[in-house]
């Protein structure tokens, strides 16, 4: 119902991007195509820069091995791809990830819930002394 | 033209980039694929800065400065994305970097801990076949480095990065390692590389010498 359109597809969260249409059917598994696409992602990377070389990597294995996917932890991974990578193809791959997470987070898989907040919650990024006492962090 | 760095006003040439402008101002940025003698590259990702009136962080070393540009070193969401990006290359690692190399340094001074995503690691592969240029292919980070210094310091080009995505490396002539390729034996890749993947081999076995560990790592 949707208009393939810029303004229209940016509104629903999605993009006209090469401007190719893919079709799927109800029936389609929508992490196996989250994992389809950061699988792609992942090869086609040139390498160059890191937070892609790797990045995509690490946001294809999380979504291809079995079991919920943290949400806060594959978020700030698609966060640190838009915004470090060298170009858009590291850049834009978190696109359609976003796009599906929005659309269809119970097909997914996604555990964790809640967005991260502007610091990541994980304890192993916080500084020593911001720790809370019950932290696993990194002794 | 004047810029101005974490509240710092500095006097740059036209041409100089927001990572000369932060050294002349005192900030330190943190950066890997980086090295004042050759051109910068753009790689490592990991020298992002805030910028005014930028919606994202900047890459500071390959970004021009434009007069009264306003920049600010440590912004939350560049350092964020900074030290995601080096949690990203300790995740691929074999083992943490040695604490006398420049990556163990800059994984230090952003407060990296245990790596959030883990997966696939570099594979363990050692070149000894040059009398004392020794390559351990699994701490290469591709940062790319040896091979600019090997283009553009010494001139040689030996070295030349192969691969691709996760797969990236770099290698010595058509993978023939230093002694048959046009490799001069400068050391100048060894003197640039920010881990211990291009090192003298010497220094590997005094290291070892001293590692309580059977094997143990540099």
């Amino acid at each position: 119902d949707t208009p393939f359109d810029f303004d229209e597809l940016a509104a629903e969260g999605c993009m006209v991007g090469h401007g190719g249409i893919l079709a799927f059917d109800e029936r389609t598994d929508m992490r196996a195509l989250a994992s389809h696409l950061l699988e792609f992602g992942a090869h086609e990377s040139c390498g160059k820069c890191f937070p892609c070389r790797i990045g995509l990597k690490r946001a294809f294995e999380m979504v291809d091995s079995p079991g919920p996917v943290d949400r806060p932890r594959l978020e700030a991974l698609l966060e640190t791809l838009e915004l470090g990578s060298l170009c858009a193809h590291g850049g834009g791959m978190p696109a359609p990830i976003r796009s599906l997470i929005e659309h269809f987070p119970d097909e997914l898989g996604l555990s964790g819930g809640e967005l991260p907040t502007e610091e990541p919650e994980d304890p192993y990024s916080r500084r020593p002394e911001e720790r809370r006492e019950d932290d696993p962090g990194d002794r | 033209m004047r810029v101005e760095v974490d509240g710092r006003g500095v006097e740059v040439e036209p041409g100089a980039t927001i990572l000369d402008a932060a050294t002349a101002a005192g900030s330190y940025v943190p950066t890997l694929c980086f090295d004042e003698r050759m051109a910068p590259f753009g790689a490592c990702r990991v020298c992002m800065v805030g910028m005014e009136g930028a919606d994202a962080p900047v890459a500071a070393c390959t970004t021009l400065c434009r007069e009264d540009m306003r920049v600010t070193t440590d912004e939350a969401t560049a350092r964020r994305i900074a030290a995601a990006t080096v949690e990203l290359v300790l995740s691929e690692l074999p083992e943490p970097p040695a604490p006398h190399t420049e990556l163990a340094r800059v994984a230090d001074f952003l407060e990296i801990g245990e790596p959030r995503w883990q997966g696939e690691r570099r594979r363990p592969s050692h070149d000894r076949r040059h009398p004392y240029l020794a390559l351990q292919h699994e701490l290469c980070i591709s940062c790319g480095r040896c091979v600019r210094a090997c283009d553009e310091i010494q001139g040689a080009f030996a070295l030349t990065a192969t691969g691709r995505g996760f797969g990236s490396g770099i290698t010595a002539g058509l993978d023939s390692g230093f002694t048959n390729s046009t490799c001069v034996s400068c050391g100048a890749c060894a003197d640039t590389c920010p881990t211990d993947a291009i090192t003298e081999g010497s220094l590997l076995e005094l290291a070892s010498a001293y590692t309580e560990e059977p094997g143990g790592g540099v």
